[in-house]
């Protein structure tokens, strides 16, 4: 039992490790984006009638929200890689074959990581999610840019606009992709918590037989 | 490892327990399984009423071992955790 249990904790923790990883360096480029997005309109000239103004505020209030959740999203990673890096360096690092007790160990530590960011863990599947349709909507704008330049100038920006769109559209399938592994990390780790509280029953049991 | 984090009280009781197989003091228990001085009391006080660890003077300090009753407690509660990984379908990236 231990072998195959040992096999199976290493290949979630590494994917969850590896998961939580990718999610800190999107997090970083929702920063940059938004700041990106910020300096651009800053950059153009100034609107002088009032619904570009307005336009140009509602970039900057978008760019400023990228930075936001940029921030939350790096953060909240930070914090749940935290968590379980200190495990997986255990793990990573220990001979082989792995005592029952460290083991166990290991997985207590898990379970009571999970326990314990059980709600940001559930915050970051939305934040993911978020962050993924936010990429595809800027994926499809640079898209309909690229056409437009190349209907109006006949090609000019257009290549870079289909450049931006395909980095995009990429990441934003990524992002819904990590934000799919997170619920099934969280879904999966929800049925082994209701596992621990019934499973409390036995060892109640067993405390006060002995 | 020391463990941190939201633990259940039958976590720690495990905690201790396989952690007091060698004889540890006081402070070497809470310090190692993360409890304040007050948490540490409640669970040593516990177990030791139930007979699952055994305070031992050594001249002015006082040790703490897990006695043969435990072990029953130690090995149920492996089996149960390392279940979790081997009865529910896990996740891969």
């Amino acid at each position: 039992m231990t072998e195959i249990s040992v096999k199976q904790f290493g290949t979630e923790l590494t994917s969850f490790f590896v998961l939580v990883l990718l999610n800190l360096m999107l997090g970083a480029l929702a920063m940059a984006i938004g700041i990106q997005i910020i300096i651009t309109t800053l950059l153009q000239h100034f609107p002088v009638d009032i619904p570009s103004l307005l336009l140009s505020l509602l970039v900057v209030l978008f760019g400023l929200t990228g930075i936001g959740i940029g921030i939350f999203w790096v953060m909240t990673s930070a914090r749940i890689l935290r968590g379980i890096k200190k495990v997986r360096n255990e793990y990573r690092y220990h001979a082989i074959p792995v005592q029952s007790e460290i083991l166990t160990g290991w997985i207590v530590a898990v379970v009571a990581h999970y326990r314990e960011n059980r709600p940001v863990i559930r915050r970051m599947t939305s934040i993911s999610t978020l962050g993924g349709a936010t990429f595809l909507a800027l994926g499809v704008a640079n898209f309909i840019e690229g056409i437009q330049a190349f209907a109006v100038a006949g090609g000019g920006n257009g290549y870079l606009a289909f450049l931006a769109a395909i980095i995009n559209l990429t990441l934003g399938v990524g992002t819904l992709h990590f934000a799919r592994g997170f619920r099934i990390y969280s879904d999966a780790w929800d049925l082994r918590i209701d596992r621990v509280m019934r499973d409390e029953e036995s060892l109640q049991r067993t405390l006060e037989i002995g | 490892m020391i463990m941190a984090g939201r633990r259940t009280a039958y976590e720690i009781y495990w905690e201790i327990l396989v952690f007091c197989k060698t004889p540890r003091t006081f402070t070497a228990i809470i310090g190692r399984c993360d409890l304040n001085s007050k948490t540490g009391q409640e669970h040593l006080g516990f177990l030791i009423d139930r007979g699952y660890l055994t305070p031992d003077k050594d001249g002015e300090r006082s040790r703490y071992i897990s006695s043969e009753r435990s072990d029953e407690y130690i090995a149920l509660f492996s089996r149960l955790y390392q279940g979790l990984y081997d009865t529910i379908p896990g996740f891969r990236l």
